[in-house]
């Protein structure tokens, strides 16, 4: 039996160091909790793609161009997998004049796009826009449409201007916004710009380079023998190519952040191993300053594991109470609206419920281990000698 | 005045060491406490008063000798029961009050009465009788830190009451107070003893004090000096 009322009594006398020890608890798991946000988000990401697509891009590199040859040569050796053959090329470019308003813009086969991404897609396609407005897209060739979080972001609406500076291809290129697509997959952000790559390919001077190649397949369990084979249709070629599934080529985009589902789960650790430091740091300071009082509550009678569970159930409450806190911020500040983090869009943003469960078990531990030691500590220590001491 | 025999001391030795030599501070002593009798137990800084003390209230356990209260021998009980038994049988009253200071006056006194199972409005009504008897029914809602030393040894002795137990160790309850507050403790000492019937064993360097006592008892070298013990 916890003597009642002592711990609410101690809070209350000790309120900053009880907000400030909760608070670091907080803290910890909030940051614990935006960390593993990010990871989730990315995995997101890179989980709801289709298995019946496979991307080749340059082996040589990511940002190396192949020729548009290479698109014929995949549909001419006419593989029984492959379906569609089509391709997206990076344009980089500035938008209203400066770099740091960012976001993705493709030039694209708008044909096969539709055929591989929209309307005309078997099962409907991840990019959403009726089929007048693809109609229009197709037709019209300085025509670009805009996802639907971009419009917002900018005010974007159909029928206006939009002018970009070419940066890789130099330039001023002008579009006129036919449509704002949606995106009917998680996995597949609102916050690109689509335009035809014959627009940039005329104004280069008929250079007839693509980015990459996105190629629909058959039957999603051959995807790795494809794959070898389409390479090999390039092997002695000057352009070899590197073929992978979609989801694997995105998280080959998204490395560049380099191992950072490692490097952030190291910085949620150390956050939440220094936060129970402290807290620990809390309870033995608290045991030390209280010897006293554990003195005299077993003088009156209070037995030893009424000691322990005293000190337990601070401790819960302080580290229970911190990571309800932080995970309650975390969830308030994430709660899947759309979050762009350098260039990686994360379509929903929100605390997942393995995070969540993670974060409260966080808390769970930290109270365990920075309660347990002090309530060993006061439920040992013998009646006169903590009497004795001051 | 003094009845049969609550508190047998028989052979009791303790043993300190310190720098490897081994200290008998109560060595083979003996003690009778009768039930409803108040005794002073004098004797030089040192010689073990507190220790014989710490004993009696199973704060502590004697190396040697046996304890019986009520004709239980309370050496032979482990820490759970001697808990339990300490909870029912004794209170304590300390030279420095040993009041909890996050809590008020009233929630000091009613503490030891969670152990009771009481509710938590008969504690209250409880500890405020014991703060009554004693003279701090105004000063129910005080923290310690808001309360002189004698008022703050009434609400200690408030709190050693207010369970009813079977008898009350006092460790120099008066050592640290003025004279005035002082003849007010002892004052209350008294009325404890004669209108309520309580066994008092009161630890204490001042004559004065010895005086309420009915019997005053040295301890010397380890033992009860001869001749003085009831
Ligand atoms: N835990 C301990 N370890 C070693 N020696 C101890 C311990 N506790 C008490 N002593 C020694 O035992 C002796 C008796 O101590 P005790 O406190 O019982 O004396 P006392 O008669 O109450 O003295 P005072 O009148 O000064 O309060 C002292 O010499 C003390 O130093
Ligand atoms: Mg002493």
């Amino acid at each position: 039996m916890i003597p009642a009322g002592l711990i609410g009594a101690h809070l209350r006398r000790n309120r900053l160091r009880a907000a400030l020890t909760a608070g670091s608890v907080a803290l910890a798991v909030f940051l614990f909790c935006t960390l593993q946000t990010v990871i989730t988000s990315l995995q997101a990401i890179t989980s709801g793609h289709s298995a019946n697509r496979l991307i080749a891009s340059s082996a040589v590199s990511l940002f190396q161009t192949l020729p548009l040859a290479s698109v014929e040569r995949i549909r001419s050796a006419r593989l029984p997998d492959v379906l569609e053959v089509g391709h997206w090329t990076w344009f980089d470019g500035i938008f209203r004049g400066d770099p740091r308003e960012f976001f993705a813009r493709f030039a694209v086969d708008v044909r096969q796009m539709r055929r591989q991404y929209g309307d005309l897609a078997p099962g409907g396609g991840e990019y959403l826009l009726t089929r007048a407005e693809w109609d229009r897209f197709e037709q019209e060739r300085s025509a670009c449409i805009v996802g639907r979080g971009l419009a917002d972001r900018y005010g974007l609406r159909v029928g206006d201007p939009l002018v970009l500076e070419g940066t890789i291809y130099p330039g001023t290129f002008r579009f006129t916004i036919v449509a704002v697509y949606s995106s009917g997959n998680p996995t597949y952000d609102e916050e690109t710009l689509f335009f035809h790559w014959d627009y940039l390919n005329e104004a280069m001077g008929r250079i007839d380079t693509v980015g990459t190649m996105s190629i629909t397949i058959r039957n999603p369990y051959r995807a790795a023998e494809v794959c070898l084979e389409i390479d090999a249709l390039f092997q002695n070629s000057a352009n070899r190519t590197l073929t992978q599934p979609e989801a694997a080529f995105n998280a080959q985009f998204l490395s560049m952040w380099g191992r950072i589902d490692l490097l952030f789960a190291v910085i949620g650790g150390a956050v939440v191993f220094a936060s129970f430091m402290i807290t620990l740091n809390t309870m033995l300071l608290s045991v030390k300053e209280r010897v006293r009082e554990i003195g005299v509550l077993k003088t009156l009678g209070f037995p030893n594991p009424s000691l322990f569970g005293l000190y337990l159930a601070e401790s819960a409450l302080l580290c229970g109470g911190g990571a309800v806190l932080g995970l309650g911020l975390a969830m308030a500040a994430f709660h899947g609206q759309p979050v762009r983090l350098a260039t990686v869009i994360f379509p929903e943003f929100g605390v997942a419920g393995s995070t969540q469960v993670a974060a409260l078990l966080i808390g769970a531990l930290l109270a365990l281990i920075s309660g347990v030691g002090p309530g060993l500590v006061a439920a040992r220590v013998p009646i006169v000698k903590a009497l004795r001491l001051v | 005045m003094a009845g049969a025999v609550l508190i047998a001391v028989r052979g009791v030795t303790k043993v300190y060491s310190r720098g490897g030599v081994d200290i008998r501070i109560l060595d083979a002593l003996d003690l009778d406490i009768a039930a409803g009798s108040y005794t002073a137990l004098m004797g030089p800084s040192g010689s073990g008063k507190t220790t014989l003390l710490n004993l009696l209230g199973a704060l502590d356990r004697p190396d040697a000798g046996a304890i019986v209260v009520g004709g239980e021998d309370i050496t032979t009980f482990d820490d759970g029961a001697l808990a339990a038994w300490r909870a029912r049988t004794v209170g304590f009253i300390f030279q420095l009050y040993n009041l909890l200071p996050v809590l008020r006056a009233i929630d000091n006194v009613a503490l030891p009465l969670q152990l009771f199972g009481l509710p938590r409005r008969e504690r209250r009504r409880r500890a405020a009788t014991a703060l009554d008897l004693v003279g701090l029914g105004d000063r129910m809602e005080h923290y310690p830190s808001e309360l002189s030393g004698g008022q703050e040894q009434r609400v200690a002795i408030a709190r050693a009451i207010v369970t009813d137990p079977t008898f009350l160790l006092a460790d120099e309850p008066t050592g640290d107070l003025d004279p005035t507050s002082s003849t007010g403790i002892l004052d209350l000492l008294d009325q404890l003893h004669r209108d309520l019937g309580k066994t008092i064993l009161m630890v204490t360097h001042s004559h004065t004090a010895a005086e309420r006592a009915e019997q005053i008892v040295h301890l010397e070298n380890g033992r009860i000096a001869p001749g003085e013990a009831a």
